[in-house]
Formats: structure tokens, sequence, C-alpha cells
């Protein structure tokens, strides 16, 4: 049975979902080109972009974060599912269900420290040192995650209508 | 006590591996009451991935999926399978000699992996091998690339210990080709049981047709080899400067690779980079917790007072860091223990250092093919599309041979001496 | 203690730092740790986590600010970003040897950049010294600047080494520590900036043959405890480590000191080495870089003129 707020919930998970997944693909180019400008000025110009291996790492991290949401949408994490598929069928979706809530538990509390963190003094200082710039907009993608992860697990806890991805 | 118990239970109940990381790192905390930790943890998930060289996971995933549109995977095989068609089961050799070649230009095990695991598994698949068996012999390969010098894991160990970087490097020779002649025995014998369509149906091209398809994409791993040989490009950048000329070849001269392949394509590379790198995350957490209270370095005093005799040392060291790299990241496990085993091991023992450092490095790299927390596995997995828990059953043949070689090193010091 | 169930009345310290093992600043925590324990009579015990166990140093910035870590050897580049004046520091050609660096450290700019460390959180018991800055390349030493123009050579990445590279005519690149050895040995990078402890330690002889002797910036650590630690302890806990740390300070110091001479010989043997004594002269426009990005500050100033003084006091 699906409820019309599940409805919304599961629409909304999934638009957020694909805005993600757009964002993924287009950094991932972004990190590409950068390494091979960076390439080719150092080796066809002798002057390299002094910024290029940290810019490229912080869009490889915001990238990977956000296809990380996206797997949390799509259920596709690793899991053992030896003993789920064993039992009956609506015993193991119960206990895969738990362990969903579970993961949304933790996240939940990682999502608390990561917004206190992100708002304290300390992270003024941090610097992204061949930016020159600092680090807090590239922080952001932690606080960031844990509630759009949050989000599509919990969208999936209560509109459990997609089967786990089996490992196997 | 706790945090194995939850991990143990979690992992069993069907929980994604990398939340049963952070679940048993929430049970460490709660049951040692340092609570502290959690402030900590958000910045320690960004700095786990804040790694240049991870970039070499998702370039290398994307660089497989442009040579596999592009047709380019497909007749580089070809060209091999023409050539090595009278070698039974050529292309498992062909696979492990790529590995060879690749390994003594890369130093990191996890990015030969990526690499060939989208290179060759889906190659060997087609010529009738158990995917399977292909993704745990390509994984088991990829320990060659820390092994066979230049390498990552070395030079850790040499700034970590004060050792010879130069001799770690040359200690490591005999070792890797060791390995490799094992690898290739075992593969010998496992060809035969997981090949299960000989390839009556996949007929050869002709040599010189087949060659002459694949003399332009020889151009990407030599672009590669060449590029990190007379440094033009780091390992890492190596696979960017790889992926574009992939996307010319196939793009403008094989014509298989449309724009219109894009989007899938890079949809593809995100999602293998979010399973591994979530774990890596994940397993760097857990270790960081352990690594604070001090769990690793009181298990490896404790081994000490085990024994006098050195190679009863050794082959507990052995266990041990089997043991630890079962749950924890090799290099950070080389970081937090070579301070402390080292030195009991040349002082108390009397252990040639760089003897040592190759039976350490080689046993923690093998940790990457070890369940629960192995990233070679998971990447490999993930890489391949196989089962993780049919992947770890798979490639426990080559872990096993992997040991051997171990033991060999620990009875045989010169193994890693001989060439100074 | 194991699992934090230690005896009530020991205080456990956990210090963090970035070095590995044979560097004289974990040399010194690891003295730091032993006198303590003695002084004490095992009250007040220091467990030290090298090499980046617990993170990179603005990880263990943060681990000491929130109160989990207690205390760190952080270099002065990190710290710079968090307290500006320690810049001064890096003023090219200040000093010419590790004891002079080290007698600068006693003059009350210096400690007063110990002091700002209040405004984060941290409180600065003093600085540790890695030996001076040289120069060393692939091949070749550096007689003029033609010898590194257009060359790649890998520096500390923070904004005073980067301002002074930047000005040379060479091309400052950074590269992560572990890929330093390879880069040089497959030519990637034609030189490092480095000092000799972490030219040997490192093993970088093995794969670059040209020293040229430089001096030309100083390379401190500041030893500092979290507030929150701080404020828990006793009074006589307090002047009990801040007295251990000096006497650490000033053993790491005489420590460092014959380690240069020893490092000296080690390379002398191992590849060319060449002393550039124009050096100063020789780097003018970077050290004019340098005091335009960073002369203004007036803790900087007073701490160049300060130092000054005490060179000029000594040198009579
Ligand atoms: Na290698
Ligand atoms: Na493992």
């Amino acid at each position: 049975m699906v409820t019309p707020m599940a409805q919304v919930l599961s629409r909304a998970s999934q638009r957020l979902a694909w805005g993600e997944m757009l964002a993924c693909k287009v950094l991932i180019v972004l990190f590409t080109v950068v390494l091979v400008v960076n390439v080719t000025l150092r080796y066809g110009f002798n002057s390299p972009l002094y910024y290029a291996e940290e810019l490229a790492v912080y869009i490889l991290i915001w990238m990977a974060f956000l296809a990380i949401s996206v797997s949390l949408h799509e259920n596709t994490q690793i899991r053992l599912t030896l003993l789920t598929d064993a039992l009956p069928e609506r015993a193991g979706r119960a206990v895969v269900l738990v362990m969903d809530g579970l993961a949304a538990v933790m996240l939940a509390v990682i999502l608390v420290h990561a917004v206190t963190w992100i708002q304290s003094p300390s992270v003024e200082f941090e610097l992204a040192i061949t930016l020159g710039i600092g680090k807090k907009p590239f922080f952001a993608i932690i606080p960031l995650f844990c509630a759009t992860g949050l989000f599509h697990l919990v969208t999936r806890l209560v509109q459990p209508a997609v089967a786990p991805q089996e490992a196997e | 006590m706790i945090t194995a118990a939850a991990f143990v239970v979690l992992l069993a109940l069907g929980m994604p591996v990398a939340f049963v990381l952070i679940g048993a790192t929430f049970a460490f905390i709660l049951s040692t009451g340092t609570y502290g930790m959690l402030d900590s943890l958000p910045q320690v998930l960004f700095s786990s991935i804040e790694i240049f060289d991870l970039l070499a996971i998702p370039l290398f995933v994307l660089l497989g999926e442009v040579m596999n549109e592009g047709g380019i995977t497909r007749r580089i095989i070809n060209a091999a399978r023409a050539w090595l068609q009278w070698v039974p089961h050529s292309l498992a050799y062909v696979s492990l000699l790529a590995n060879l070649m690749l390994s003594s230009i890369m130093g990191s095990a996890t990015a030969q992996i990526a690499i060939m695991s989208r290179v060759i598994v889906p190659a060997m698949e087609k010529d009738g091998y158990d995917r399977s068996f292909a993704t745990a012999l390509t994984a088991a390969a990829g320990l060659l690339g820390p092994i066979i010098p230049p390498s990552m894991v070395f030079i850790i160990y040499g700034v970590v210990g004060q050792v010879s970087i130069g001799s770690m490097f040359i200690g490591g020779i005999l070792p890797g080709l060791l390995l490799f002649g094992l690898l290739c025995g075992i593969t010998a014998l496992g060809a035969r049981r997981w090949r299960t369509r000989v390839s009556a149906s996949q007929p050869v091209d002709g040599l010189w047709r087949a060659t002459g398809e694949a003399l332009l994409t020889l151009s990407i791993p030599m672009a590669i080899v060449g590029g990190i040989s007379f440094g033009i490009v780091t390992p890492t950048e190596s696979a960017a400067v790889a992926i574009v000329l992939a996307v010319v070849i196939g793009g403008g001269f094989y014509r298989e690779l449309r724009l219109s392949h894009a989007p899938a394509i890079l949809g593809r590379t995100a999602r293998t980079t979010a399973t591994v790198l979530l774990l890596i995350a994940a397993a760097k957490v857990f270790g960081w917790v352990l690594t604070f209270n001090q769990v690793p370095q009181i298990a490896a005093e404790f081994l000490q007072s085990l024994t006098a005799d050195p190679t009863v040392f050794l082959l507990l060291v052995f266990v041990f860091l089997m043991l630890v790299g079962m749950v924890l990241d090799g290099i950070a496990a080389l970081i937090i223990l070579v301070p402390i085993l080292l030195p009991i091991a040349q002082k108390t023992y009397g252990i040639d250092p760089v003897h040592f450092g190759i039976m350490t490095c080689l046993t923690l790299t093998l940790g990457l093919l070890t369940p629960p927390v192995g990233a070679g596995l998971y990447i490999a997995s993930a890489l391949t599309n196989t089962g993780i828990v049919l992947l770890s059953r798979r490639v426990l043949p080559f872990i096993a041979v992997t040991c051997a070689a171990i033991l060999l090193i620990v009875f045989f010091p010169w193994l890693t001496t001989a060439l100074r | 203690s194991f699992l934090g169930l230690g005896s009530a009345s020991a205080t456990e310290l956990k210090m963090g730092l970035i070095t590995p093992p044979a560097h004289v600043w974990t040399k010194a925590a690891q003295r730091f740790a032993d006198t303590l324990k003695e002084r004490s009579g095992g009250e007040l015990t220091v467990v030290i986590f090298p090499g980046g166990q617990l993170g990179n140093e603005p990880e263990m910035f943060q681990q000491m600010q929130a109160g989990l870590l207690d205390m760190g050897f952080m270099t002065g580049a990190l710290t710079s970003l968090r307290e500006p004046s320690i810049q001064a520091w890096f003023t090219p050609f200040l000093f010419s040897s590790v004891e002079q660096a080290a007698a600068a450290a006693k003059t009350p700019a210096a400690r007063q950049m110990l002091d700002n460390l209040d405004k984060i959180g941290l409180k600065g018991l003093g600085y540790s010294f890695a030996g001076m800055r040289h120069i060393l390349k692939r091949e070749g030493t550096v007689g003029s600047l033609a010898d590194l123009k257009g060359q790649k050579i890998r520096i500390v990445p923070f904004p005073a080494m980067k301002v002074w590279w930047e000005a040379t005519g060479a091309v400052p690149t950074p590269v992560q520590l572990p890929d330093i050895y390879q880069a040089l040995q497959n030519g990637l990078l034609d030189g490092v900036d480095i000092d000799l402890d972490a030219l040997v330690g490192s093993k970088f002889h093995e794969v670059a043959k040209g020293l040229t002797l430089t001096s030309h910036m100083a390379f401190p650590a500041v030893a500092m405890i979290g507030n929150q630690r701080w404020a828990a302890l006793t009074p006589e806990q307090r002047t009990l480590i801040a007295s251990t740390m000096d006497d650490t300070l000033a053993w790491a110091t005489a420590e460092q000191v014959e380690a240069e001479k020893r490092n000296l010989a080690t390379l002398k043997a191992a590849i060319t080495v060449e002393a550039l004594d124009s050096a100063e002269a020789t780097f003018a426009d970077a050290n004019a870089a340098y005091k335009k990005a960073f002369g203004s500050n007036p803790l900087i100033e007073a701490f160049q003129t300060q130092t000054f003084q005490i060179q000029a006091k000594a040198g009579n």
C-alpha cells in the first residue's frame, strides 16, 4: 500500500538523485579536464597549474559523496545477502529494513555532528593551500551528503517497493 | 569485543558493508565512552578521500569504459589472441603478462586492479572464462603492482622504517617474479576448470589483420608507460591523458564511440566510484578509531613476548599482519605498525630490514584481497559486477599461493637480498 | 591505557605529529614523554602518534581544538594558516643556522606568536627546528638563477614558500610527499626545496645528485597543547609540562645541530655538494617578494628587528 505522502517523497528522492547524478557526470569531466590541462601546460609550456592537483581532489570528493548519495537512493551499496536470502521472504525483508533503519540512524548522528563541525570556528582556518581559498565550501559536501543520503534512505524505508539489489 | 560482535552481526544481517564499518566504529565509541570522537568524525570522513592517488580509481574506470565502448579493448584482445593462439588458455596468461608489465610502471595495486578489471575481465569472459574466476585472477595479479618496482608501499616503508628505498625496489624483483610464477601455476590449474566454453565458437582473426587493427590502440598503453617512465605524467595523470587518447581513437578513428554514449559511461563511472570510495572512507574511519585507542599498537607489542626465534617471530608477524590486513587498510597499517615492529625485528631478532620490509609489505598488500575489508576485492567486484561473496570464495586459491610466496620469502631471505 | 581503563590518578596525554619516527620532532616527542613520566613519577604519561597516524595536520588541529587530541608538534607552515605572524619564521636568509633560529625563539615577538594561538584554543609551548632549507636538484647545482629557470621544484605548499619560489623564475610544483622519490627518479621534478634531515631520511640522494647549500629558510614546528586539556591540569602539572618541554626543545636543538653535521657528511660522501655563498644576493628578487607579501605585519616586523638585534649582540 502506497500512501500519497510516500509517493511525494519518492518522487522528490528520484528528482534529487537525478540532479545529483547529473552533477556527478559534469564533475567527472571537470577533473579529467583539469588534469589534462595541467599536464599540457606543465609539459608543453613549463607552467603547470599550481592548484590543479588540489582542485581535482576536491572535485573528486564532491563527485564521490554525491554519487554515494545516489547509491543510497538506488540501493546499490555492497552488502552480504547470504543470510537474508536464506530467510523466508518477509522475514528477510524485515531484517533488511531494520538494517537500513540503523544505517539511517548512523547517518543522522553524523549529520548532527557535521552541521556542528561546519559551523565551528576551527573550520574557518582551514585553507585549500594551493588554491588560496578557504576549505569551507569543499567541506560543505559532508553535511550536504548526510542530509541527502538520509533523505534517500528514509524515503526508501517508508516505501520499500524497490527490492535491494543482490550482491551475488 | 562489542566492536567485533557489532561487526559480525551487522555484516551477517545484510547491512551495507560500508555502514557495517561505521556501525562497528559507533559500537567502539559507545563501549569506550569516547563520545568526543564523534565531533571529529565528519572531518575524518572528508580527509579519508582527500588523497590525490584516489583519483586513479574513477579515471581508470572511465578509461576502461571509453576503451570498451570505443572498440579498443576488443581490438587489443583480438591481436593478443592472434599472436598467442598456440598457447592453451592464452588470454589468462596475456592477463598475467600484462599485469607484470603494468607492475613495472605502476606503484599501486588498487589502481592496477581498477585498470585490469575493466580492460581484461570482459575480454576473458567473452573468451569463455567464468567471470568470477577472471575477476579473482585479475585482482590477485594486481598484487604484483606494488611488489615489482616502483612501489608506493615500499616508498612508505622506506621512509617510515629508514630503509633504502632503492634496496627495497631491488629486493622486490625476485619475490615479484616468484609470485608471478606461482600465479601462472595456479592459473594453469584454474583455467582448465573455469573456462567453460573453449573458443571453438570464437574464430581467431588472421594474425596480420588483427595486429593491423590494433596498432593504433597500442598508443594508449604506450602513452601510459612512456608518460610515466619519462616523467611526463604521474601514474594518476596518465589515466586522464589516456582517456583523451582513447576518445580520439575510439571516436575519431574507429567511429564506434559516440557522444550519445557519454551519459551512460559517466554514470557508470560515478556509480562504481561511489561504491569503492564509501568503503575506503568507512574503513579509514574504523581504522582511525582503532588507532586512537592503540589497539594495533598494543597487539604488536604483545607479539615479541611470544618467542625468541627469528623465523617463528616472522611467522607470528605474518599471521598477525594477515589478521590486521583483514580489517585495516594496508598503508595505514604500515604507518602504524612498522615503527613498532621493525625495531624489534632488527634489534631483538637481527632480521634484515629489507627482508622484513618485503615480507611485511606483501602481507599487508594481500590484505587488499582478504575479506571482510579489502579495497582490491571491492574494486574488482564493483568494476566487473561480480558478487562480493562469490569473488571472496574464488580468490581463495590466489590468496593461498600468495601466502606460499610470503612463506618462501620468510624461509629464504636471499630472495630479497640476492640482487643487492 | 588500553580502552581508557587506566588508574584514576594517572593522566594520559595523546600527542600527534606528522613526522616519521627518525625525525628530530618525533625523537623530541619521545624524549618529552619519557622525561615527563619520570619527573611526574608516572602521574603524567604521553602516548605519541607519529607519522600522521591520527590524520593530516588540519585533522590534528581539529582534534586538538575538539579536545580529543591533547598535544602536537605542528609545522610552522600549517600553523601559519591559523596564526599569520608565524610566517615571520620563513623570512628568507634571516638565519644562517639552526642555532640562530633557536636563539630567535627567545625573542618577545616569538613568545607573542605562541600567545596568539590562544585565539584558536591552543597553548603554544615553544619551537623546535628541522634543518635549514636547501636546494636539491636531480642534476647539477645552483650557481645563479639561470640554473633554476623553468625548473620544476617541489615545495611545501604554504604561502611564504610559494611566494618566494615563484619570484625565483623556477616552477614551484606541489607533489605529495610519498610521490617525490619517484618524481625525482623519472624527471617529473627537477629538484626539491628541502632540509638535510628530510633529504637523508627520505633517501632522495639515491635519485638526485646535486645539492646546493643555501640555508634560505628555517623550518620550525610549534609544540602545543589544547586549551581544554591545559585548563584541566593542576598548576603543578602545568609548570612541570612547560619546564619539561623547554628542556626537551633545548635538547632537540642541540640534537639537530649535530644532525646537520652528520647529514652533511653523509651527503658529501654520496653526491655533489656545493655552498652558494652569495645566496642572499642571488635571490634578491625572491626576498623582496616575500617582504612585499608579509613584511607589513607589525609582529613580523618586530620579530625581524628583535632577531637582528640579538644576532648583532652575538656577533660582537
Ligand atoms: Na610496481
Ligand atoms: Na582485507
